[in-house]
């Protein structure tokens, strides 16, 4: 475990995707620092972090949604600084936003269909998806506007499952969820965890922690803590960092 | 209560069966004057699958519309080219062409325009193409080109009337069914979805600014043929085909009718044109000012447009995309249901 701003290895060398000190801004507001992390081939993340830490922005600089004016985003050992959100996914990224990661004016069945018609061939099937997530199988015809907070989330990590990403990014999947509906989507996550490597930037630090082999801890834009799970579990410092 | 999924569809035969009786009992008058609601049809059209479908506020389908007409009028005056076959398809390419250039340089840009822009862009190119063929005289000049001799079909004269009215029509139902295939297809799915929020698009991989300059080139298209037919119908392009008062009279027509449609764009041509027929001959210096209080209470008591009265936003929606690739229904035990649905953002 380091508690540092330096390197900030896995001691992997098969990397889905690595972060080199990245600087992001919005206007003349530094929001990331010489940002370093590191997404191994197999296995998850998390990045925690108190509200305003630049957890999203991490995630948007990544995604492309956001412009880094420092620093370097490799997917797969492809160099993507520059890339737009869909040259992503064409690489293997699935990305699931925290807002309006769904279509409210769409059904449920057409928001899986518009996310398998953009999937790269061979990619997952609905049916998996429908299968992970049976509740969505009895919502096809709803609008995804009616939907609950859960289902939303829920059809929204489907959807982005339709492309088979290799890493699949998750900004605060449960966030406004209701606590019932927390820990079934944290069985989903830890499964689909297994499969393929998952970046999840949560604010539920006992789930994240659960569901990611490895940690990075965000203050004010800087990683002031990373390593093994177990480890940042029981770090002294972790609550400090995180404590609102 | 407003109508269920298969009311548009009722709607849209009816229409037809109408469309197609019609003439046999209208007079020439009444028949000349419809033909021209079918012609502004197309440009009603072309602005309501570029705005309804395709999320682009092209406020500048006057242009296409104009360009249309001087193309179409031109060969025929000047070149002597007056088949149906050859001019009035190369209006049409006049506007695919012409939107095609323009489209790509607002839409496909490395920072594609956003919203407003492109609507002051294509009203602004709309104006200025409006003043240029004002002031060239090679082409008229303010006069326009007038004369335009009737087209040709088959060797004979499409004049004013019947005739013209049905291949009006056919062109009005094939533009139609066009549209309405694309917006129900899995392109109109993709769009549907950037319509609701296009950075989430891209994160499925999708580059949308393609399908949107795909739209705008079409609609063009569109409104070059309909320009090309107006000029035969009416014998004549000017200038304020090309300008701010036709791409404005596009807008109203679907704003009036109900945007996404298609079938309201067709309803608010015919609901405008007839009031102002009517009350053109019943209040002969009030009537713009009664109309545009009309068309104002209908903006803001119908926002989704006389057709939005009698169908719901849902039956508005089509079913989107490939149904082979439909997901089967998973059996869900329903304990886990209530869960799950009592659960709130």
């Amino acid at each position: 475990m380091k508690q540092s701003e330096g390197s900030t290895s896995h001691g992997r060398d098969d990397r889905v995707l690595d972060v080199r000190g990245l600087c992001t801004r919005y206007g003349t507001s530094q929001v990331l620092f010489n940002v370093d992390l590191h997404v191994p081939s197999h296995g998850s993340v998390a990045v925690l972090g108190r509200n305003g830490a630049g957890k999203t922005t991490l995630l948007k600089s990544i995604v492309g949604e956001v412009k880094p004016f420092r620093g370097a985003v490799a997917v797969r050992g492809r160099e993507c600084t520059a890339a737009h959100t869909e040259q992503l996914v064409r690489l293997g990224l699935g990305y699931v936003p925290q807002d309006q990661a769904v279509f409210g004016g769409l059904t449920v069945a057409e928001n899986l269909r518009v996310g398998a018609m953009g999937a790269p061939r061979g990619s997952g099937t609905m049916d998996q998806v429908l299968a992970m997530f049976p509740k969505l199988g009895r919502r096809l015809s709803q609008r995804a506007a009616t939907l609950s907070g859960g289902e939303r989330k829920m059809l929204a990590i489907g959807r982005a499952l339709l492309s088979d990403p290799a890493l699949l990014l998750l900004d605060e999947p449960t966030e406004g969820v209701w606590i019932a509906v927390v820990e079934e989507i944290a069985e989903r996550l830890i499964a689909l965890a297994q499969t393929r490597s998952v970046l999840l930037v949560e604010q539920h630090v006992d789930l994240a922690l659960r569901v990611a082999d490895y940690a990075y801890v965000l203050e004010r834009g800087h990683i002031v803590l990373h390593g093994p799970s177990d480890e940042i579990r029981h770090h002294p410092d972790l609550y400090r960092y995180l404590a609102p | 209560m407003r109508g269920s999924a298969r009311t548009l569809p009722a709607i849209e035969v009816l229409a037809l069966l109408l469309a197609t009786a019609l003439p046999l009992i209208l007079s020439q008058f009444q028949v000349i004057f419809l033909t021209r609601l079918l012609i502004l049809s197309l440009l009603a059209l072309s602005f309501d699958f570029a705005w309804g479908q395709g999320g682009v506020f092209s406020f500048g389908q006057g242009l296409f519309f104009g360009l249309g007409a001087y193309v179409a009028a031109l060969l025929a005056t000047r070149a002597d080219m007056t088949s149906a076959f050859v001019a009035i398809p190369l209006a049409m390419l006049a506007g695919l062409v012409v939107a095609s250039l323009f489209g790509g340089f607002l839409l496909l840009g490395r920072r594609p325009a956003s919203l407003i822009y492109i609507g002051m862009a294509t009203l602004a190119a709309s104006y200025a193409a409006q003043r240029l063929a004002a002031g060239w005289s090679k082409i008229g000049g303010q006069n326009g080109v007038s004369g335009v001799p009737f087209p040709t079909l088959g060797g004979a004269d499409l004049e004013p009337g019947r005739g013209f009215y049905y291949v009006a029509l056919a062109l009005l139902v094939a533009v139609y069914l066009a549209f309405r295939y694309l917006s129900r297809s899995q392109f109109g799915l993709v769009l549907a979805a950037a319509r609701d929020n296009e950075s989430r698009v891209g994160a499925l991989g999708y580059r949308t600014a393609p399908y949107k300059w795909l739209v705008f080139a079409l609609a063009g298209g569109v409104a070059g043929l309909s320009g090309g037919l107006s000029a035969f119908h009416e014998g004549f392009a000017g200038p304020n085909l090309l300008g701010v008062l036709t791409s404005t009279q596009a807008v109203l027509y679907v704003l009036v009718g109900g945007v996404g449609t298609l079938a309201g764009a067709v309803g608010g041509v015919f609901v405008m044109e007839y009031a102002s027929l009517e009350l053109s001959t019943r209040f002969a210096s009030a009537w713009p000012v009664i109309l545009g209080g009309i068309l104002l209470l209908v903006i803001m008591f119908l926002p989704n447009g006389l057709i939005g009265a009698v169908i719901s936003d849902r039956a508005r929606m089509p079913t989107f995309g490939d149904r082979r690739a439909k997901p089967k229904r998973v059996p869900v035990d329903v304990s886990e249901e209530e869960t799950v649905g009592s659960a709130s953002a």
